[in-house]
């Protein structure tokens, strides 16, 4: 079983809500979590309205939801997040942030996260899909 | 587009929209860069070529792109890489190419004839009188010959190698002295002999040696010098327009030798025991060029680095097989850095994060790429083979610059059999950052080669592949080390040589003159605290401080205390060098001034 990976600071403004979805194409166990600022993993809802607390966990080569793999929370300060396997070595994590600023205006904004295992001869950034998006207003 | 007619549009249409031309002298105008403009055929071809100029100040309003950087990266590697010019014929002492200077009736086209090198050299004369400029330049050793001061006019002086251990004779003298045999003294590198597959013994296989060089301008800045032994200077800065090389050779098979993929040129490198060193001739394969050229506004230089394609893959697809063996058994984190160490690289199109090996033994297990098998170490305290790999750090600016070239070479016509298009541009660092500190977040433009490290000079994880922070060497350490702090043996061999890995620290630190120096999120104040990586980080830790105290980023590894004062010098390194000399060896290249 390889390590967490090293936790990543969230760029995402303070009190601001959050919606997730992530996805497997692993044969190895892939792993999320989100920790809050003294390093405990935070409480989240699936959008049946039940709570759950991370890390969330999915396994298959085919391509399906992580179980509780989507929902929501809010964004606080000293949010973080780190990614697992259960192969050898620890994921490699490749990120892309946008932001959506329109006439100067920050609607939201959002970060694609995919891993690595590296459990094949080459890297192929597929295991793990994340997609982490936030809103300035709700409702 | 380029920079400045795009900023003259800019200029135009905002004046036009607010009606009032006179607005003009409180607009500030774009900077002109004609270096980074988009390579054409010309700048391939040109007669003579040109050095490119310096970018203009780096602005945030601006900003240069890296893809501007890249292609300037690239316009210095064509005239560098140029012919020499061939001075007239004379006295047999006095060199055969006017050193430092460009042909000006030849062009990068004529230096990429695979026989340029040969076809310029006679039996009877052992200089060819065909020199890439590069090479024309001055070696290390000439800089600061052993125990003695630089002389000379260096335009006209014979290549003349007087090193702490040996001294070249003049009949075995060549443009290239491949006196480096080691990664700064923490790696040795071989291509395999026998398909991808290292030998038994690594020496059966093909070694990469390195050479050091530098150009007129610190040649004779450091000439001009007037030293005290005891004393240290009222200051110490390297003109603008310093320029130094390191470059990386290969042993070639016939084939390779043959292909006409390598620019190919005679070298002298070293054999023997340390205190019996025997120089020898042999023709090697270019493989790695750092170029590092300090100029107005970029004070702690601009460094970039070309590979050949060749490196990690044969022109078939199939692996090289290159591999190292690294000169330390263990490795040590300082206590801040995290339990699980990483790195952060930007890519352009998005930020990836990398798990470093794990501190202890270098073992599979703590995340090397060793090679299986039963081979013989180099030394008692060395670790491998393991296979080099490039980690995802290239970034898209410089893929798309490589492109443009390449098909800049196709549509001259005149690069079909050029040794030239065989090499590519690795990426640039313009000006000091720090890391990118989250995967989750917007990236720094200027950290895009955050992590520059060519693939055949920095090889190893995390020591100079993917550097950052304090660059010390190996150290000799008692067994069961965890920290490389323990007090070296008493006597006898090591148990196990440590490398320690700050990764923090203070290292491109009070980078001097550079009032003009522009760091997106630094201000000038905050300089201080960048902790910069790759080829520019690690060059950071060579310091100087000066007769009033201040320590100063010098970003050269040649200079020295004992090299200024002229009771210094460079020891030559055998190609099979053992333990303890690459140890030392490795303490020598960190060895500066301040230290």
């Amino acid at each position: 079983m390889s390590n967490w990976s090293a936790p990543q600071a969230l760029s995402i403004p303070a009190g601001k809500l959050v919606i997730f979805s992530a996805t497997h194409q692993a044969q190895f166990q892939q792993q999320i979590q989100i920790i809050d600022a003294n390093g405990q993993p935070i409480t989240f809802q699936t959008f049946d309205g039940q709570s759950h607390t991370f890390p969330i966990t999915g396994q298959g080569t085919g391509v399906n939801l992580f179980t509780n793999g989507n929902g929501k929370f809010i964004m606080q300060s000293g949010y973080q997040i780190q990614f697992k396997n259960d192969h050898s070595k620890t994921s490699l994590v490749a990120a892309s942030t946008v932001e959506f600023d329109l006439n100067g205006i920050v609607y939201g904004g959002g970060t694609l996260f995919v891993t690595d295992d590296q459990g094949g001869p080459e890297p192929d950034y597929n295991d793990t899909s994340l997609s982490l998006q936030w809103f300035n207003s709700q409702g | 587009m380029n920079t400045q007619v795009k900023g003259l549009t800019k200029l135009i249409s905002q004046a036009a929209l607010s009606g009032a031309l006179i607005m003009c002298s409180s607009i500030v105008l774009a900077q002109s860069f004609p270096g980074g403009a988009a390579i054409t055929p010309t700048d391939l071809t040109a007669t003579p070529a040109q050095l490119p100029a310096p970018p203009p100040k780096y602005q945030l309003d601006d900003p240069i792109s890296h893809e501007e950087f890249a292609r300037f990266a690239w316009r210095q590697f064509i005239y560098l890489n140029s012919p020499t010019k061939k001075s007239n014929s004379g006295p047999t002492d006095v060199s055969p190419v006017v050193r430092g200077t460009v042909d000006p009736d030849a062009s990068f086209v004529t230096s990429g004839n695979p026989r340029f090198y040969h076809s310029g050299k006679s039996s009877t004369d052992n200089f060819s009188s065909n020199i890439l400029l590069w090479e024309s330049y001055a070696h290390r050793s000439e800089l600061f010959p052993k125990e003695a001061k630089a002389s000379g006019n260096f335009p006209t002086l014979l290549p003349q190698y007087d090193l702490l251990n040996v001294s070249v004779s003049s009949n075995q003298a060549r443009f290239n002295n491949l006196d480096e045999s080691s990664q700064i003294g923490q790696n040795k590198i071989f291509f395999p002999k026998n398909g991808s597959t290292p030998s038994t013994n690594p020496y059966d296989d093909y070694e990469v040696l390195f050479e050091a060089k530098v150009n007129q301008t610190e040649y004779d800045y450091i000439k001009g010098l007037n030293v005290t032994v005891g004393q240290p200077l009222e200051s110490f800065d390297l003109p603008n327009e310093t320029i130094e090389i390191k470059a990386a050779w290969r042993v070639l098979s016939d084939e390779l030798a043959q292909s006409g993929r390598y620019h190919t040129a005679e070298a002298v490198y070293y054999k023997g025991e340390e205190s019996a060193l025997e120089p020898h001739v042999a023709t090697f394969g270019l493989i790695g060029l750092h170029i590092i050229r300090k100029m107005e506004n970029y004070e702690a230089f601009v460094f970039s680095t070309f590979e050949h394609v060749d490196n990690l893959k044969k022109p078939n697809g199939a692996d090289t097989g290159l591999y190292f063996y690294t000169t330390y058994n263990q490795l040590s984190y300082q206590s801040t850095v995290s339990s699980t160490p990483h790195a952060i690289v930007n890519t352009g199109t998005n930020l990836v994060q990398l798990p470093l090996p794990k501190a202890g033994e270098i073992t599979p297990a703590n995340g090397y790429d060793f090679i299986n098998g039963n081979y013989t170490q180099p030394t008692d305290t060395s670790a491998g083979p393991i296979k080099v790999v490039q980690p995802p750090t290239i970034t898209n600016a410089v893929i798309s610059v490589n492109q443009e070239v390449k098909n800049a070479m196709a549509q001259s016509g005149q690069f079909g059999n050029s040794v030239w298009q065989y090499y590519q541009l690795k990426g640039v660092q313009p000006l000091p950052a720090n890391e990118d500190s989250s995967v989750a977040g917007k990236a720094n433009p200027l950290t895009k080669d955050f992590f520059l490290a060519n693939n055949v000079i920095e090889s190893s994880q995390p020591g100079i592949q993917l550097f950052k922070g304090g660059a010390p060497g190996p150290l000799p350490q008692p067994p069961n080390t965890v920290n490389c702090d323990k007090p070296v043996p008493a006597s006898g061999q090591p148990s196990v040589n440590c490398l320690p890995n700050p990764r923090a620290g203070d290292t491109a630190a009070n980078i001097q003159n550079v009032p003009n120096l522009v760091v997106p999120g630094v201000s000038h104040g905050e300089q201080n605290n960048i902790v910069m990586g790759g080829c520019m980080g690690c060059h950071g830790q060579s310091k100087y401080t000066n007769a009033g105290g201040t320590k100063s980023s010098i970003f050269s590894f040649l200079i020295s205390k004992d090299n200024l004062e002229s009771r210094g010098g460079f020891k030559a390194e055998a190609f099979d060098q053992n333990g303890i000399s690459l140890s030392t060896a490795a303490q020598k290249y960190m060895a500066t001034q301040s230290k």
